[in-house]
């Protein structure tokens, strides 16, 4: 399986998923001016991944700022991390990131977590 | 009440429509069994709720978001206010300095005009006076309007020095905006 690589812009985060290393990262800000088109590939290749899962999949997120139909996404994003969590032998953390003085998105990290039930770990960047 | 469009692929309600287009034409049919209703009825109620789910954290983290922009926007007027405040200063600073360098230029113009002058009126004037005259009040006043005018001259030329170094000083910010843009 390819690995998905897209380069930061100043409205659209960097990704990089790598199916053979079960990596996944997703950091930059997020305000496509079409959200369906930057996350429809991603979507589709987490469909394709879970099929091919790795028995642990780490995904690091690290978003300085994201919309609203970002938001939405990105749910979309772990909520299908969280179908490949519920299929046997596989499991997958969340590393969440945020920036030092940035506790709304630490608390956002919270929410996802929360709906999602996927289990998150916190780290805190120093800028 | 407004029709609903048609659900498109792109939109980000996609799947929530699809679930309601669903619902809808399974309410279309009347021959449905009391176990089959029962069966939309729970997936229906599992779709809006999880639909619940996603617009209370959608509009959590919007509210968030918005804080936060009030609050970088807030930062930013602050910080735009103190800029405004130090360009002020800048300012005055520059024309202070911009005044003081000009007075010294006019006072050394002004210093040099009133050498000239002297030697003009102790080699030319003085002579005339005492030839056609011979008066020494008369001679001590033509000194006089001469110390006196040494001032008005000061400020003139001051004034006129001022008056190009900021059209100077316009000109050359005009070219450098220009070459930014």
């Amino acid at each position: 399986m390819n690995e998905l690589i897209l380069n930061g812009s100043k409205q659209t985060p960097y990704v990089n998923f790598n199916a053979q290393t079960g990596k996944l990262e997703l950091s930059g800000r997020s305000i496509p001016e079409n959200s369906f088109e930057f996350y429809n590939p991603l979507l589709e290749w987490l469909s394709e991944y879970s099929s091919v899962a790795l028995p642990q999949t780490d995904i690091r997120v690290y978003l300085e700022y994201f919309n609203t139909s970002s938001s939405k996404y990105i749910l979309e994003v772990l909520k299908r991390l969280k179908d490949v969590n519920e299929l046997e032998g596989k499991k997958v953390s969340v590393e969440w990131c945020y920036d030092a003085d940035d506790d709304e998105m630490l608390e956002t990290g919270e929410d996802y977590e929360d709906v999602t039930g996927l289990h998150f770990n916190y780290t805190e960047i120093d800028e | 009440m407004a029709e609903r469009k048609k659900a498109k692929k792109e939109d980000i309600y996609f799947d929530e429509a699809s679930f309601l287009d669903r619902s809808k034409f399974f309410l279309q049919d009347e021959n449905k069994t009391k176990e089959e209703t029962k069966e939309e009825l729970t997936n229906l109620t599992g779709n809006y709720s999880e639909l619940l789910d996603q617009v209370k954290l959608i509009t959590r983290i919007s509210d968030r978001l918005q804080r936060k922009l009030d609050q970088t926007n807030d930062a930013l007027n602050l910080v735009n206010e103190e800029i405004q405040r130090k360009n002020v200063q800048l300012e005055q600073t520059i024309n202070d300095l911009a005044e003081a360098k000009i007075g010294r230029r006019a006072t050394t113009l002004v210093f040099i005009f009133a050498i000239f002058l002297f030697i003009v009126s102790e080699a030319f004037i003085e002579p005339w006076i005492e030839t056609y005259y011979n008066n020494f009040f008369i001679s001590l006043g033509i000194k006089g309007i001469i110390a006196l005018l040494i001032k008005p001259v000061e400020s003139l030329v001051e004034r006129t020095l001022l008056k190009r170094t900021r059209a100077r000083t316009l000109k050359a910010a005009e070219i450098k905006l220009d070459q930014t843009a």
